[in-house]
C-alpha cells in the first residue's frame, strides 16, 4: 500500500484487496485528511450513520444499529430529534433521526 | 430466491436507510400473499387469510416513521467519496477477475466482491458515497469543483481505462483530492488491448511500478506507510 503526495493531493495505490479491518483503517485516514467528523458516533461497530442535506442548509443523521445488541451512542454537539425512540442509545435493529 | 422473515424493526430501519440516501418514495411489494399461482409462498404485508400479523404491524411502524420523515423535505445525500465503477472492466473481471473460487476457477463476481472491500473504506467511516460509472466522470469540466464536490475519489480497479479517465485521475489528485486506486487500475485500454507501459499505467512517476501479480490462497499482512502491519483479503471470498 503506496501513499505519496502528488500537487495538492495525495494518491494511494492498494496492490492488494482490504479486508474490513484495513478499508476501516485506510477510511479513518482519509477522513482525518479531509477534516470530516461524525457528528453522532458510538462504540459499538454495528452503528452506522448516514447524512444528508436539508434544503435549508442543516443536515440529517441518519443513525442504524445493525446489530442484536444496543449500541450507546455520543454526540458532537446537540442535536434535534425526529425520530429517538430510546434516547441516547440505540436498540436491537434501532434507527434514529436527528437535525442540526 | 428464500423467503425470510423479517426481525422486528427491519422494514423500518431498510426504509429510512434508502431514504437517507435520497430515496423519494419506498414501496413495498405486495400487500396480500396470493392464495394461487406463482408467489405464493410468504412475502406480503397480510398473509393469505387477510388477518393482519406482525408483517402488517411492522408495515404501520414504517409508514408512521415514512411520515415523519416527509417533514424534512427532500435531502440532498451526503458524498463526501465518490466511487468510480467500470462495466466494461467488471465483464473482464468475469473471465479473468482476481478471486478464485476453491476450484481453482475465476469467481465471476469478483468484480462486485472486491468493490464491496472497497466501499467499506468509506461505509465503516459514515462517509457518504456517490457512484460513478468511468462514462460519466466530468472529463472536461472544472476539475476544482469535483475535487470540492467529492474531496476522496476512490477508482475501483479500472482495468480496463482510457487515457481520458486516467488524465482525469490524476488531475484530481493534483487539484488536492485524494486519490485511491486500487489493483489493476489502467491495465487495458478501452478495447480491452493491455497496455505495454509499465504499470500502473499513468502513475509510475507517482506510486512506483509493478510487473508481477497473483491472487491468494490465504490472508497476508500488508505493510501501511507508517509501518504497521495491517491484515486483508481473508474475507474475499
Amino acid at each position: 500500500m503506496t501513499k505519496v503526495s502528488l500537487g495538492k493531493g495525495t494518491v494511494r495505490y492498494l496492490a492488494v484487496y482490504p479486508d474490513a479491518e484495513l478499508s476501516k483503517f485506510i477510511g479513518t485516514e482519509l477522513a482525518a485528511e479531509i477534516g470530516f467528523k461524525s457528528v453522532v458516533t458510538s462504540s459499538s461497530e454495528s452503528v452506522v450513520v448516514n447524512s444528508a442535506a436539508l434544503a435549508d442548509g442543516r443536515n440529517a443523521h441518519f443513525v442504524f444499529n445493525w446489530s442484536w445488541q444496543p449500541a450507546e451512542l455520543k454526540f458532537a454537539k446537540p442535536l434535534r430529534s425526529v425520530i429517538d425512540e430510546t434516547p441516547g442509545e440505540l436498540s436491537a435493529w434501532g434507527v434514529a433521526v436527528f437535525t442540526d | 430466491m428464500a423467503a425470510f422473515p423479517h426481525y422486528p424493526g427491519q422494514f423500518k430501519q431498510a426504509a429510512i436507510n434508502m431514504v437517507s440516501r435520497g430515496a423519494e418514495m419506498v414501496e413495498y411489494w405486495h400487500w396480500h400473499t396470493l392464495p394461487y399461482g406463482i408467489e405464493n409462498h410468504w412475502g406480503g404485508v397480510l398473509p393469505q387469510s387477510l388477518v393482519p400479523g406482525r408483517t402488517y404491524e411492522s408495515f404501520v411502524e414504517t409508514a408512521k416513521a415514512m411520515d415523519v420523515l416527509s417533514g424534512l423535505g427532500k435531502l440532498k445525500p451526503a458524498q463526501e467519496v465518490a466511487l468510480v465503477l467500470s462495466t466494461a472492466s467488471r465483464w473482464a473481471f468475469e473471465f479473468q477477475g482476481p478471486i478464485r473460487q476453491p476450484n481453482g476457477w475465476v469467481d465471476p463476481a469478483s468484480y462486485e466482491k472486491t468493490a464491496q472491500s472497497t466501499y467499506e473504506i468509506a461505509y465503516s467511516n459514515g462517509l457518504g458515497v456517490q457512484i460513478y460509472g468511468d462514462n460519466q466522470l466530468p472529463l472536461n469540466g472544472p476539475i476544482s469543483e469535483f475535487v470540492a464536490k467529492h474531496p476522496i475519489m476512490i477508482v475501483h480497479s479500472l482495468y480496463i481505462a482510457s487515457d481520458e479517465v486516467l488524465a482525469f485521475a490524476r488531475r484530481y489528485a493534483e487539484a488536492g483530492g485524494h486519490l485511491v486506486l486500487t489493483p489493476r487500475t489502467g491495465f487495458a485500454k478501452p478495447n480491452n488491448v493491455i497496455r505495454t507501459e509499465t504499470q500502473p499505467a499513468g502513475f509510475v512517476d507517482v506510486v512506483g511500478n509493478y510487473n508481477e501479480f497473483s491472487n491468494l490462497t490465504k490472508p497476508c499482512s500488508v505493510v501501511t506507510p507508517n509501518g504497521k502491519h495491517r491484515s486483508l483479503v481473508n474475507t474475499l471470498h
